[in-house]
C-alpha cells in the first residue's frame, strides 16, 4: 500500500492563484487527496475555504507516517512529475526530504529561468546559503517534521531553514524532475535588501544551540546589512530578541557577543572612510549615510549578558572618544582652515612638535 | 561548460592567472553559460582553464591540452585598450549575456568601465564588479589609479571583495549599488584536502616553519630573512621551509636557518610554478607556523593555507585576515617592513605551545565556514542567480 499523502499549502505567494494550485493538486493526485493551509501571514481561514480547504492542526501532522507535499498559493504543478517524486521518494522510507528543480516564471507566465535540484552531493548547509529550493519542489516525512519545523514553516521566510535542518536530520535525495511553475516573487527572489534581511533574519532567529558551520557568517551578513550597507529592513529589528535563542546554557553567547564586537568595529571603520570622503569634499554632507554605532547593538550587547554589558562600556567610552576627536578636528579645521583629513592629522601629532620649540 | 541553454554569464578577467581558473573551475556544472574576455593585453591563457570560450587579444595556439577553445579578434590582434574595450562592447552584444561579471578591477573592471562608456554610459545587463587582493586597499592610495577605480566601482552595481574592509572602502570611493558579499577571489580553498596533507596532532608538536620567500613590489621576503636571522639560535632543531623563494634570497635564507641551528629546505623557487601545489599544502600541514609578508593584501592564499592547515600564521599586518580570526589567538599581525616585529612574533610562536595548539582548532574552524570551497561555490551561484532574478524583477516592472 502507498504512503498516503498530504498536501500543506505555506503562506506566501499569491493568494488569488490558490484555487488554481488546490485544483492542480487534485488533478494530479485525486478529488480526495488532503489538503491543508497552514495559516500564516495572508494565509487565513477565510481565505482557505474560499479556495475550498481547510486550515492544518500542526500536532495532527508533526510525526505521523504521511508525506507531505508543498506548495505556495499560485505555484502550478507540471503534469506528472508529482507522480514521478513521489515513485521515487516513497521506497526511501530512511530518508527524509526530496527536493526537484522548479520553473521560475513572470506574471505572464513565461518563463524566466529553471532552477534545477541542489547538485548531488551538496552539504545540508547549501541548502541555506543556496536559497533556491522552492516549497511546490520538496516532499518530507511527516515523521521527520516536528512543530516547531511546522511553525517554522508558517514563517515567510521560514522553509529553507526547515529544509536545511530536516536534511542535516533525516537526509536529503534529490529528483530530476521540474516540479512547478513559481511566480518570480519580488518578496522572495531577487537581490532587494528586505529579501535578504528578511530570510537571515529568520536564518539567525531560528537557530539553537551551539553554532553549527555557517552561523557565524550568516549572524555577520546580517549585521552588515544593517549596519553598514544602510538596508532599511521592512520592520525595526530588535537584535536582543533575535539573538536570544544563543543565551541559553547550551547556546553560542560568546560567538554572538564576537560578531557584535566585529560588527561595531567595521561600523567604525566605515564611519571614518565615510567622514574621510566628506572632509576631502567628494560628497555633501546630506549624502553620507546615517552610519554611527548603533544604539541597537549597545543595547543588544548589554542584553546579553554581563561581559556584552562590559564590551558595550568600552564600546560606548570609545565612541565618547570618537566623538571628542571628532569635534577637536572640526575646531582645528574651522581655525586653520585646512581640510578635516589634515586638520585630523595636525590634531594627532605629538603634543610640544613645533609650537615647543 | 560553456554551451547549454541556461543564463549567461561574460567573464572579464586575467586569463594568464591561476586565480581566473580557479574560479572558473567553480562554476562547471553550474547550468550558467560561461564566456572569459581576457583582460590583459596578451598572456597565454592558463592552462587551468575550464571548458570555456577565450576571447583573448592575440592569437595563441591551442594546444592538445586546453579544456578550453581561444578565440582571438577578428584582425588576429587588438592595438590598445580603447580597442579591446570596443571589442568587449561587441562581445556583449553579440552573446547578449544575462551578467557581466569583471574580477579584477586594474584591467578587467576597467575594460568593462570603458565599454560602458563607450556605449553612452550604461550597460544593458548587471555589472558585478569583484575586487582581487590589492585592487582597492593599496591601488586606491596611487593618484594615478584612484580615479579609475572611482569611476569602476561607480558605475559598478553590483560589487564584492575578498573582506568587509574593501567593501567599506569601495563604498567610500563612491559605490552605491549592492555589495553582494565577501569571499576569497579564488573561489576558496579544497579544506579536506589540506586537511588529507596535514600532520595530524597538535601544532606544538610540530618542528617546521614555513616561510614565503618571494621578493617583489609587494611582497617582503628579505623581511622574512632577516627576521630569521634575528630569531637567531631560536630556529635549532627547526626545519625551516621557504616557498616561491627568490633566487637572490635563497642563500640569505640558508645562511640564516644554518647559523641559528636549524635545517633549510627550499621548497620552490619564484618561477617553479611545475612544483605540484599539494608540496606547498602539505609544507604548511606539517608546520608549527607559517610566515608571509606583504606590503598590501586581502586574504591571501598562504594565509588561509595556513590557517586550514593548522600551521600558525604570522602575517602582515596588511591583510584582513583579523575578520575571519582574532589577532593575538588565532594569528599574529605584524607589520611587514619591522623584521624586529616579526622575529618577535616568530620567537613567541615557537616558544608558546598553548597559543599555537588553541590557534589551530579555532582556525580550522574559520578556514571550514569562510574559506571551503563547496561553500563558496553554493554562495557564488546563489549571488548569481539572485542577480539574475532581480533584473528578470525589474524588467517585470
Amino acid at each position: 500500500m502507498s504512503t498516503p499523502v498530504t498536501v500543506l499549502i505555506l503562506p506566501g505567494g499569491d493568494p488569488d492563484g490558490l484555487p488554481l494550485t488546490v485544483a492542480d493538486f487534485r488533478s494530479e493526485l485525486g478529488e480526495g487527496v488532503e489538503v491543508l493551509a497552514l495559516a500564516g501571514p495572508d494565509l487565513d481561514g477565510e481565505r482557505a475555504a474560499a479556495a475550498g480547504i481547510p486550515l492544518a492542526d500542526p500536532g495532527a501532522i508533526a510525526g505521523t507516517g504521511r508525506i507531505l507535499a508543498f506548495a505556495r498559493a499560485a505555484d502550478r504543478l507540471v503534469p506528472g512529475a508529482l507522480e514521478a517524486r513521489l515513485r521515487t521518494f516513497s521506497p526511501h522510507r530512511e530518508i527524509g526530504l526530496q527536493i526537484a528543480g522548479h520553473v521560475l516564471v513572470g506574471d505572464d507566465g513565461a518563463e524566466v529561468r529553471r532552477v534545477g535540484p541542489p547538485v548531488p552531493g551538496s552539504d545540508p548547509d547549501d541548502l541555506l546559503i543556496r536559497r533556491t529550493a522552492e516549497a511546490a519542489a520538496v516532499l518530507a516525512r511527516a515523521e521527520s517534521l516536528d512543530l516547531t519545523h511546522l511553525e517554522l514553516l508558517s514563517r515567510p521566510f521560514g522553509d529553507i531553514v526547515v529544509w536545511s535542518r530536516v536534511a542535516h536530520d533525516s537526509g536529503f535525495t534529490i529528483s530530476g524532475e521540474s516540479a512547478a511553475e513559481v511566480r518570480l516573487d519580488p518578496a522572495r527572489h531577487g537581490y532587494a535588501p528586505e529579501v535578504w534581511i528578511g530570510q537571515l533574519l529568520e536564518t539567525v532567529s531560528a537557530a539553537e544551540g551551539p553554532d553549527r558551520p555557517g552561523e557565524s557568517s550568516t549572524r555577520r551578513e546580517l549585521l552588515r546589512r544593517l549596519y553598514l550597507t544602510g538596508e532599511e529592513p521592512p520592520e525595526p529589528v530588535d537584535l536582543a530578541a533575535v539573538f536570544a535563542g544563543k543565551l541559553r546554557p547550551e547556546g553560542a553567547t560568546d560567538a554572538v557577543i564576537a560578531d557584535l564586537q566585529w560588527i561595531a568595529e567595521r561600523q567604525s571603520e566605515a564611519l571614518r572612510l565615510e567622514r574621510l570622503r566628506w572632509a576631502e569634499g567628494e560628497v555633501a554632507e546630506a549624502e553620507i549615510p546615517s552610519l554611527t554605532i548603533s544604539e541597537e547593538i549597545i543595547e543588544a550587547q548589554s542584553k546579553l549578558s554581563e561581559v556584552g554589558a562590559s564590551m558595550a562600556q568600552m564600546q560606548s567610552g570609545a565612541r565618547r572618544l570618537e566623538a571628542e576627536i571628532y569635534r577637536r578636528d572640526a575646531i582645528i579645521s574651522d581655525l586653520e582652515n585646512l581640510t578635516h583629513a589634515e586638520a585630523h592629522e595636525r590634531g594627532a601629532a605629538p603634543a610640544g612638535g613645533e609650537d615647543a620649540e | 561548460m560553456s554551451t547549454g541553454d541556461g543564463p549567461r554569464l561574460l567573464v572579464v578577467a586575467v586569463a594568464n592567472s591561476v586565480h581566473t581558473a580557479s574560479y572558473l573551475r567553480l562554476l562547471q556544472d553550474s547550468g550558467w553559460r560561461v564566456e572569459l574576455f581576457d583582460a590583459q593585453h596578451g598572456g597565454t591563457p592558463h592552462p587551468d582553464i575550464p571548458a570555456v570560450r577565450v576571447h583573448t587579444a592575440w592569437t595563441h595556439e591551442q594546444k592538445p591540452g586546453y579544456a578550453f577553445t581561444i578565440q582571438p579578434p577578428a584582425s588576429g590582434s587588438t592595438a590598445g585598450f580603447t580597442d579591446r574595450a570596443v571589442e568587449l562592447s561587441d562581445l556583449i552584444d553579440e552573446f547578449d549575456p544575462d551578467i557581466v561579471h569583471s574580477h579584477e578591477i586594474q584591467h578587467a573592471g576597467a575594460l568593462v568601465d570603458l565599454a560602458r562608456r563607450h556605449r553612452g554610459g550604461t550597460l544593458p545587463v548587471p555589472w558585478l564588479q569583484t575586487s582581487w587582493g590589492s585592487d582597492i586597499y593599496m591601488y586606491s592610495r596611487h593618484r594615478h589609479y584612484v580615479d579609475r577605480i572611482r569611476s569602476v566601482v561607480t558605475g559598478a552595481d553590483y560589487f564584492g571583495a575578498e573582506c568587509h574592509r574593501d567593501v567599506a572602502l569601495a563604498r567610500a570611493l563612491g559605490f552605491r549599488g549592492r555589495a553582494v558579499g565577501v569571499w576569497p577571489v579564488v573561489g576558496g580553498i579544497d579544506i579536506e584536502r589540506i586537511r588529507g596533507l596535514s600532520r595530524p596532532g597538535p601544532a606544538s608538536e610540530r618542528r617546521t616553519i614555513a616561510v614565503k620567500g618571494v621578493l617583489g613590489s609587494i611582497s617582503r621576503g628579505e623581511i622574512a630573512a632577516e627576521a630569521l636571522e634575528l630569531v637567531g639560535d631560536g630556529l635549532a632543531g627547526f626545519e625551516v621551509c621557504t616557498y616561491q623563494t627568490t633566487r637572490d634570497l635563497e642563500p640569505r635564507f640558508r645562511k640564516a636557518v644554518e647559523d641559528g641551528g636549524g635545517e633549510y629546505r627550499c621548497v620552490s623557487m619564484a618561477a617553479a610554478a611545475s612544483v605540484p601545489h599539494d608540496e606547498i599544502l602539505a609544507m604548511h600541514g606539517r608546520s608549527r607556523v607559517s610566515l608571509a609578508l606583504n606590503d598590501s593584501d586581502a586574504m591571501s592564499t598562504s594565509f588561509m593555507e595556513a590557517m586550514a592547515a593548522g600551521s600558525f600564521p604570522v602575517h602582515s599586518s596588511t591583510s584582513c585576515g583579523y575578520e575571519v580570526t582574532p589577532p593575538g589567538r588565532g594569528t599574529l599581525f605584524v607589520p611587514p617592513r619591522d623584521p624586529k616585529a616579526v622575529a618577535e612574533a616568530i620567537s613567541r610562536a615557537l616558544e608558546d605551545d598553548d597559543l599555537v595548539d588553541r590557534a589551530q582548532e579555532m582556525n580550522r574552524r574559520a578556514s571550514a565556514e569562510h574559506f571551503d570551497r563547496g561553500r563558496i561555490r553554493a554562495r557564488i551561484l546563489d549571488m548569481y542567480e539572485r542577480i539574475f532574478d532581480q533584473a528578470a524583477l525589474e524588467a517585470l516592472r
